[in-house]
């Protein structure tokens, strides 16, 4: 990318830079982007930018209420010792719902796509390319 | 901490207009009223456990909610709420003021506890992915038994309705990525289309959303709409 296109078009990296927000990108492009974040004000400020869009994304869903319980578990935490809290994300013990399942979900009507009995990467492409290529023309 | 005053004080000035449209909702009052946000950021540092819990009153519920949509899973939301509130006591730190307010903050990381917490869990890949519709009605249904406090969230509202606005191809690509914790590259596997192109998308996608939310959505309003649901439910 030339200095004469960055000019006009952005840094070359600013795709980047959004997609690292989100979260979205692969480990190698993630490492990637760190590294030029600190040294490129245009995609801070778009990296940060981004962030405030996926905030409002993330306030506009339908709200639920935790438990009670969870209120008491990090408070009761900071009355410990600076130990680490047993705070485990590993897979739980049912499978998890279905994003589309009604009980939250505002964001509905949309074309879903399951990834059920998938397992294997490449599968993985066959199966979606072919839902993808049916559902979104 | 690392805050001081002028930090504080550009704070206060944020967070007034974060809060400034959502005047007509009461609960909102009650939060103007109350510490700012980066003052119990700043309480932390001295170990203060109300300055916690005041903030888990704020954005626990907030940040339950997105975890809970990106997870799909009561227990791993909750878990990942646990280790962000944990994150934010012993290193109240890591928030910058000089990098964007509080809630942007706490939600970003939120989302990524999220995505991380949803990707090590590879069995949760087996649920359903939503992809939006081209002619789809993002608008909010009213259901049995919905709370019609939710129905009057008009700040989530425009922010659907914005994104409803998007080009069915730059939601699918924005929706897939945020809500649905995937990659840029599972998007392109998943939609078919090259990586350039949904690395295009989510770019557009996201630019056109702030062009249309900028000067439209208040996402101080956002907050107090989910502090005025609270109120609601627990009444």
């Amino acid at each position: 990318m030339t200095d004469q296109h960055d000019r006009v078009n952005g840094c070359a990296y600013r795709e980047l830079a959004v997609g690292w927000a989100l979260h979205a990108l692969e480990p190698a492009e993630e490492s990637l982007v760190i590294g030029h974040l600190a040294d490129c004000l245009t995609c801070a400020s778009i990296a940060a930018n981004t962030e405030e869009v996926g905030a409002m994304l993330g306030l506009s869903v339908p709200q639920t209420t935790p438990s009670i319980a969870l209120e008491y578990r990090i408070l009761s935490l900071t009355g410990s010792s600076q130990a680490a809290p047993t705070v485990s994300l590993a897979p739980p013990m049912q499978p998890a719902r279905p994003i589309t399942e009604p009980s939250e979900v505002d964001f509905r009507g949309w074309l879903s796509i399951t990834w059920a009995d998938v397992v294997g990467h490449a599968e993985v492409e066959q199966a979606l390319l072919a839902v993808g290529n049916s559902k979104i023309e | 901490m690392s805050l001081v005053a002028d930090e504080a004080r550009s704070s206060d000035l944020r967070l007034d207009g974060w809060q400034g449209s959502a005047e007509p909702i009461p609960a909102a009052d009650r939060v103007d009223a109350a510490p700012r946000d980066a003052e119990l950021v700043r309480r932390l540092g001295d170990a203060d456990r109300a300055a916690l819990s005041e903030l888990y009153q704020r954005f626990g519920r907030p940040c339950y909610s997105l975890a809970r949509r990106i997870c799909a899973d009561e227990g791993l939301a909750e878990d990942v709420v646990q280790e962000v509130f944990w994150t934010l006591w012993r290193e109240p730190t890591r928030f910058d003021l000089s990098q964007g307010d509080f809630a942007t903050w706490l939600l970003t990381m939120t989302h990524r506890r999220a995505v991380d917490a949803v990707r090590e869990q590879t069995i949760s890949r087996r649920g359903v992915v939503a992809v939006p519709e081209v002619d789809e009605n993002w608008s909010p249904t009213p259901r049995p038994g919905t709370d019609a406090a939710t129905m009057t969230r008009v700040a989530a509202g425009q922010v659907r309705a914005a994104l409803d606005r998007l080009p069915v191809e730059q939601r699918q690509a924005l929706a897939l990525a945020y809500f649905g914790g995937h990659t840029q590259r599972e998007i392109a596997v998943l939609t078919g289309v090259p990586l350039d192109t949904v690395k295009c998308r989510t770019w557009a996608a996201v630019q056109r959303l702030r062009s249309l939310l900028t000067d439209q959505v208040d996402p101080g309003a956002l907050i107090a709409e989910a502090h005025l649901v609270r109120e609601v439910v627990n009444r």
